[in-house]
């Protein structure tokens, strides 16, 4: 394959062969763990489930630190990590309505949490969030998966 | 035999494989793409270096359990001509699917 300008189609596709085995290598890099979900969901529904405090607002911090150091330990020690933002337009514009909605309903569960002194609404919320988070996590666990080509059976 | 628009930078085995690892990756550690290429530190180097003179690939250190590490990852415009590359192969490959079976 030294030869750029007269390379023959059977080197063009062993170049080609080894790219999708080396693709193939990243992706199974970037395969998240299960339990990175599992701790991930866990956090975001602390910090929405805080909110059936009196006054959560001194305990916020915590699970915002602990996901970005978390996040952070775990690539760490990865060493290779997926993107962080989807390339194609529309994963981009389902990321924004899921934000939409995500804050829609934090702000509802305050206002709800505090119309009607609800503590319960916000345990809800967040139980309901970080399944949603988990399932979301799952669903991008097993999309990785199927580009390495092994499957859900990993 | 086709006259080609390859990318020299990228055509090299090895750098053609660095830049497949990086691509489904945000960065990958030195280590880890040396594990992956199967090539020593000084010949990996030697690759990176090239790559990021064209502007392909980028590098960030960090500190873990006080190991200094180097990350690298591919730029945008490394991304775009890898994808060019890759096209172009696929064109040059695709010969194979139309000649004539005997």
């Amino acid at each position: 394959m030294n030869d750029i300008d007269n390379l023959s189609p059977e080197e063009a596709k062993e170049a080609l062969e080894s790219v999708v085995n080396m693709e193939s290598a990243g992706w199974r890099r970037a395969v998240p763990d299960r339990w990175f979900g599992a701790v991930v969901a866990v956090l975001i529904a602390s910090l929405f489930a805080l909110y059936a405090l009196e006054d959560p607002y001194p305990y916020i911090v915590f699970p915002i630190l602990g996901l970005a150091i978390f996040i952070t330990a775990a690539r760490e020690k990865s060493g290779a990590y997926g993107q962080d933002f989807p390339s194609s337009k529309a994963n981009v514009w389902a990321i924004i309505l899921v934000v939409i909605v995500m804050l829609f309903v934090f702000f509802g569960s305050i206002y709800i949490r505090r119309a009607y002194d609800a503590a319960w609404v916000s345990l809800a919320v967040g139980l309901l969030v970080g399944l949603m988070v988990f399932m979301a996590s799952e669903r991008e666990r097993r999309a990785y998966l199927t580009k390495t080509g092994q499957g859900e059976s990993n | 035999m086709t006259k080609s628009q390859l990318n020299s930078v990228i055509h090299a085995p090895n750098r053609l494989k660095i830049c497949a690892f990086l691509t489904p990756l945000q960065e990958a550690e030195f280590q880890v793409l040396r594990d992956e290429l199967g090539v020593s530190d000084s010949v990996l180097s030697k690759h990176l270096k090239q790559l990021e003179a064209a502007g392909y690939v980028a590098f960030r250190k960090g500190a873990v359990n006080g190991r200094q590490r180097m990350w690298a990852s591919l730029t945008k415009s490394g991304r775009k001509a890898f994808s060019g590359h890759v096209e172009e192969l696929t064109r040059i490959a695709s010969v194979l699917d139309t000649r004539p079976t005997t």
